[in-house]
């Protein structure tokens, strides 16, 4: 079909998302110097074979992981100003979308699973952004401690402050400092400290 | 509250744009903007093949495909998706459907091989049924 349309030059390019017999199929659509931009990930992590012969064309064979962006700053920040010009541009439009509910999540991905959905499909966190009465996930205020972080409890051995170092480390402090004029003098406090 | 982010990865909404359909920008533009203007720019005149043309990705990359100016095939696998897709993007050179199952998949595929060289056409629009 694609020789046919393109008088059997093929084409220049191949933005391919499919996977193995299909996958060699749309390599063969490939004319003189064409490009394979494979975002597939299927045939790559399987280390599936491709037939050679095609490289006859002289064709390119790019395989495109978008997900590596996040680890290259330098092309990020390329590809986001591309986008950003198109996006303002009015070129980049938003797609068709097919809406469920947070907690209808299993059927947005059996419903995605199907392969019949136009576009994307979204996942409705919020009815409206503007209220935090529609916020959907409640939030328990904890403190958070970071462990490679040293806290320092002045007077850290009296009651009070060995029951901070115990709240402390419950938060995820490793590194504690405990200052005492005296040092360890009761048998509770060893064994606290323990 | 706050959000974590990576930086270059997000964009300021658009002021006419809702905050769903901005959802469905940024995952599927980056990966097709990345593909084909990073290492190979795609350029005006040339032809491109797209698959799965009517989901997320496909969509975005025949928009941006016919924005720069290329000649644009692409498959779908069921009639909705098919009108849908000509129906949005009529400047298509050619929709190939086929049928989500590796029998007829495997069939529609030694279909390209074998018309190829055969026959050529001048129709502006070939609409090939391989389901039957």
């Amino acid at each position: 079909m694609i020789l046919v349309r393109t008088e059997g030059k093929g084409v220049d390019y191949v933005l391919n998302s499919l996977s193995e017999d299909k996958l060699a199929a749309s390599f063969r659509c490939l004319g003189q110097g064409g490009v394979f931009l494979e975002i597939g990930k299927f045939d790559i992590m399987n280390n599936s074979k491709l037939d050679m012969g095609n490289f006859a064309k002289e064709i390119e064979f790019r395989a495109v992981f978008a997900d590596n962006l996040i680890y290259l700053p330098k092309e990020r920040e390329i590809v986001h100003k591309m986008v950003e010009k198109d996006l303002r541009s009015g070129l980049i439009q938003p797609l068709n979308s097919t809406v469920f509910q947070v907690n209808d999540i299993e059927n947005a991905f059996r419903f995605l699973s199907t392969g019949k959905h136009i576009g994307k499909v979204l996942l409705q966190i919020r009815d409206n952004e503007k209220s935090e009465l529609s916020l959907p996930i409640k939030v328990y205020n904890r403190t958070v401690c970071d462990p490679h972080m040293v806290y320092v409890i002045a007077g850290g051995l009296g009651g009070f402050g060995l029951e901070l170092a115990d709240w402390f480390i419950l938060r995820g402090a490793r590194k504690i400092v405990l200052s005492s004029r005296r040092g360890i003098t009761t048998g509770y406090q060893a064994y606290r400290i323990k | 509250m706050f959000a974590e982010y990576t930086h270059n990865l997000t964009w300021t909404v658009p002021s006419s744009m809702s905050l769903k359909d901005a959802a469905t920008i940024p995952v599927v533009y980056t990966t097709v903007y990345y593909a084909f203007f990073f290492y190979r720019p795609i350029s005006s005149g040339k032809s491109i093949l797209i698959h799965a043309g009517s989901g997320g990705i496909g969509l975005a990359a025949i928009r941006v495909a016919l924005a720069y100016g290329l000649d644009v095939f692409t498959t779908v696998s069921t009639e909705p998706k098919k009108k849908y897709i000509m129906a949005l993007y009529p400047q298509l050179k050619g929709i190939i459907q086929f049928i989500r199952s590796f029998i007829f998949v495997s069939r529609l595929y030694s279909t390209f091989g074998d018309i190829t060289l055969q026959r050529k056409t001048s129709e502006i629009r070939v609409i090939v049924h391989l389901n039957k």
